[in-house]
């Protein structure tokens, strides 16, 4: 059940909060749910948070490159010497690391008050 | 233990979010804060989706009727509206649209303010641009321009304002074009201003060559006899755009100068000596259908966006196509139902330096003429994206800003007198704004007095038959000779004495001949009353002239064959002597394959030609070994090297002459040797190469389009399209036909045109560079030139927006 919730709020952070505040509050955001609905161990929590923002931003900006034909995805891929697709990954991998790390954060934290 | 991965945890994670918030500078390059950049809603994504949709309805209180605009499947708008003042609104609204950003990084360019942007490496640029005077003189011309235009003009400079304002009003963050987030800014509210900003810009392009310093130190350590041969003011081989039938031009009284007259200052960046363009008109009596058709194709630096901006405006007074700036509102460059018009550069110098006469010390006040004046002085503040402001003091003076100033000599300060800093005595921009309403002949001409800057040959031709060609602008009155060199001292004398009057600028209307054609050559034969020198073409006015002078039941495809025309005199002027003179007895078969090539070339620039890379690089050889000398001396001072065509003049007529001599070697080379020693290096540069399948003139002289960052990944590099700088086909590096247009009057007229880019200047759509790969095929676009709203000819499908009055 812990795991089904925890999924949806990060999930739901990572759609929501950049499309409506700032988006460096998925961090704190990530890092409370690490805390208050903790998943097994610290790197669980990593991992979890990881692919749901992997996902998440992956999928969004895979639909947007598609609908685009890839055209500014190719062009602003060639900036960092990637593919197109290579930059959706890489949009996915930012999002992931950032999402898992503030969740191993709060995980983390909680270890030290038990 | 946990405390510590906590602790590293935490720590990382804080660190790697403060990271990802700012703007990072990388080897001197800034990277977008990236937790921006990256999120997918309103980062670089969401370009790739369209802020504005088809069919949506905008409400505005500066429109005083509805406006309807229909876009082609190019991109290109044609706005239908009930008057001028809501058309031009809308067009600045439609403008931004698509340009934004380049709308404010040109005006900035202007200015002096991309430090602000793109941090201490734009200094350099912004400095010398504050030095002249842009930002200065700038908001002088716009008080003028206010103190000038008519109510009615006014308006469309304030209505195009607001309309790029509207548009920037309802842009949501997540919406600012590409660049801004790349370079991490916000956009800045259009002022008049920047119209005005960009006009200096297009005039620092256009009219900011000249050459006082260089020239001076030439004279001053050649002597005069040396220098006349060197660099003499007349190609005797020109061919004007107003020709006289004598061609015998007497070069004017040099100045006596000794070695103390030298100045030891640096040269700054000059514009781009590519900066050109060709057009023409022909006569019905000349053409198949019996309309007169009319032809432009304007050279400038080709970037992405693209500097020109593709427009129809119709208005029940006005129906108008054509392209202009985008920022300046209007159309520059096109055709309305009656008449097409189109510019080449004029390129007369309209700079002169004079040394200043300092009062004092502290340098605050000169002389000038009789009275003692205080020179203005403005503390200028340079933003600096990054790092602390550079503050400068710029000094102007009664005629200019003091461009050069000695540490250790300050009578050897100067003064700059660019025309482009005069104040104007008629609103400029009005000229096009006639121009897109004019019917005839005699509207043309009304519409050109109160042209200034930059100063342009604008040609003619209306579908009751006539063609007319104008030199167009203010052009100061000299003394034969004045302004070639730094005058020492400010005097009644050698002050510009007013401006030659418009009914004396060189005009051709309807001539014999049939045809009127410019490309950047000198304006007028030798009987022309007044002086003027300047940087003129010396191969594509002349080739021009011949061309057209040989063609008859001319059609349209004529014409586009023509702009495409790689032909180029220079291999003519020079081949046959370097062939004739060169010796081939011990070649082996590779030279000899070589010059094979070279003897059967007809002298087009084509790109699959080997021909044309071997010439091309035997005459820059060549040309390098001939002024060793001029290369000595620019290691201490500002100077430049002869012409290319009176280097020819000199191998051909001259080739003893002790320059051709080269310095570091004991014997005593000619012409004749050098021209032999240029072979040699030129087949030890080629001979690995010049085999290879890809291996040709395309490849060699390939063109790069560059986005205006210059970043590779938003330009399309490398293309192989051929032509030549001193072909009609004038490519030569990012420069080159920057639109190509051919009109074809008659009872409504027809007209074709292609640029190297494409509408949108957003990176993510399909119109950032959809002309580019058809201009580059010398290709052309029929141009959409609707009767009406419900005009449908065109088998379009357009998309539709609405502006309302609200």
């Amino acid at each position: 059940m812990k795991i089904i919730l925890h999924i949806t709020l990060i999930a739901l952070t990572l759609f929501f909060v950049p499309q409506y505040t700032i988006w460096w509050y998925i961090g704190p955001i990530a890092a409370l749910v690490g805390f208050f609905i903790p998943y097994g161990k610290t790197f669980s929590s990593f991992l979890i948070s990881f692919l749901i923002s992997f996902i998440v931003w992956g999928i969004s900006t895979g639909i947007l490159a598609n609908q685009n034909d890839m055209i500014l995805a190719d062009r602003v891929g060639n900036i960092f010497g990637v593919s197109g697709f290579g930059l959706v990954l890489i949009t996915g991998l930012f999002a992931g690391l950032l999402t898992g790390l503030a969740s191993a954060s709060g995980h983390s934290l909680r270890q030290l008050f038990k | 233990m946990k405390y510590i991965k906590s602790t590293i945890l935490t720590a990382l994670t804080f660190g790697l979010f403060v990271l990802c918030s700012k703007p990072l500078t990388i080897g001197g390059n800034t990277l977008p804060a990236l937790g921006q950049f990256f999120n997918p809603f309103e980062g670089f994504w969401a370009n790739t989706q369209e802020s504005i949709e088809s069919g949506a309805v905008f409400n505005f209180d500066n429109l005083s009727a509805e406006v309807q605009v229909k876009t082609d499947e190019r991109g290109v708008p044609h706005i239908f509206a009930q008057n001028m003042s809501d058309a031009l609104f809308v067009q600045g609204f439609i403008t931004a649209k698509d340009r934004l950003w380049q709308m404010e990084i040109t005006q900035r360019s202007a200015a002096g303010k991309l430090a602000e942007v793109f941090g201490e490496r734009a200094l350099a640029s912004d400095t010398h641009n504050r030095r002249l005077g842009n930002l200065h003189y700038a908001k002088k011309r716009l008080v003028k321009w206010h103190e000038l235009a008519s109510e009615e003009s006014k308006s469309y400079l304030e209505q195009y304002a607001k309309g790029v304002n509207a548009y920037i009003n309802q842009l949501d963050p997540k919406d600012f074009p590409f660049e801004y987030k790349l370079f991490n800014h916000s956009p800045v509210e259009f002022e008049q201003l920047h119209s005005t900003l960009i006009v200096t810009k297009m005039a620092q392009r256009l009219c900011g060559r000249e050459e006082d310093l260089e020239s001076t130190n030439l004279l001053a350590i050649l002597g005069p006899e040396l220098f006349q041969t060197l660099y003499p003011e007349f190609d005797p081989n020109q061919s004007p755009i107003i020709a006289d039938s004598n061609q015998t031009f007497y070069e004017t009284p040099l100045p006596i100068l000794d070695e103390e007259d030298t100045y030891s200052y640096q040269a700054y960046e000059k514009p781009n000596p590519s900066n050109g363009s060709n057009n023409w008109a022909v006569s019905g009596s000349k053409t198949k259908s019996g309309n007169p058709i009319l032809c432009n194709d304007p050279h400038l630096g080709m970037t992405l966006p693209s500097v020109w901006y593709e427009i129809q405006i119709h208005t029940p007074e006005v129906n108008v196509y054509g392209v202009t700036l985008p920022g300046i509102p209007g159309v520059i460059i096109g055709f309305n139902e009656d008449i097409a018009w189109g510019v080449t550069n004029v390129s007369h110098d309209v700079t002169d330096f004079y040394e200043i006469n300092w009062l004092d010390e502290a340098k605050t006040t000169y002389q000038y003429l009789d009275e003692i004046k205080q020179v203005e002085s403005v503390q200028d503040t340079i933003w600096i994206a990054g790092q602390d402001p550079f503050i400068q003091t710029l000094k102007i003076t009664e005629i200019g800003p003091v461009m050069f100033e000695s540490d250790h000599a300050s009578d050897q300060d100067l003064i700059m007198r660019w025309l482009v800093n005069e104040m104007p005595q008629t609103f400029e921009l009005s000229t096009f704004l006639d121009l897109c309403k004019a019917k005839n002949y005699e509207d043309y001409r009304a519409a050109l007095r109160s042209y200034s800057i930059p100063a342009q040959n604008i040609v003619f031709a209306d579908k009751h038959g006539d063609i007319a060609l104008t030199v167009t602008g203010k052009f100061p009155l000299k003394e034969a000779g004045q302004g070639r060199f730094i005058h020492k001292s400010l005097t009644a004398d050698n002050l510009w004495k007013g401006f030659i009057p418009f009914d004396s600028l060189p005009h051709a209307y309807n001539p014999e001949q049939a045809f009127v054609c410019s490309a950047n050559q000198r304006s007028t034969g030798p009987n022309y009353p007044f002086y003027y020198n300047g940087f003129f073409d010396h191969y594509r006015g002349r080739i021009l002239n011949q061309k057209l002078a040989a063609m008859d039941n001319i059609t349209v495809e004529d014409m586009k064959q023509l702009q495409n025309d790689e032909e180029s005199l220079i291999a003519q002027d020079l081949l046959p002597t370097l062939l004739d003179r060169l010796n081939q007895a011990d070649f082996n078969s590779a030279q000899k394959g070589m010059i094979e090539h070279l003897q059967n070339w007809n002298g087009y620039y084509t790109k699959e030609d080997i021909a044309p890379v071997i010439f091309s690089k035997w005459w820059g050889n060549l040309y390098q070994l001939c002024w060793d000398e001029i290369e000595t001396l620019q290691q201490d001072y500002a100077v430049n090297k002869p012409a290319s065509w009176n280097t020819i003049a000199l191998i051909k007529d001259q080739p003893t002459h002790p320059y051709f001599d080269i310095m570091e070697t004991p014997e005593k080379e000619t012409a004749d040797e050098l021209i032999n020693q240029a072979f040699e290096k030129t087949y030890t540069e080629l001979k690995d190469k010049i085999n290879l399948e890809h291996y040709n003139w395309g490849y060699y002289w390939s063109t790069d389009i560059q986005h205006l960052s210059k970043l590779p990944a938003l330009s399309r590099n490398g293309l192989e399209v051929g032509g030549y700088m001193h072909a009609l086909k004038a490519i030569r590096g990012s420069h080159g036909p920057s639109w190509r247009m051919i009109v074809e009057l008659g009872d409504y007229p027809k007209a074709y045109g292609v640029y190297p880019g494409g509408q949108s200047g957003n990176p993510a759509s399909p119109l950032y560079d959809s002309n580019l790969d058809a201009w580059a095929a010398g290709e052309y676009f029929e141009l959409q030139f609707l009767k009406g709203l419900d005009d449908n000819r065109f088998k379009t499908d357009y998309s539709t927006l609405t502006f309302k009055k609200s």
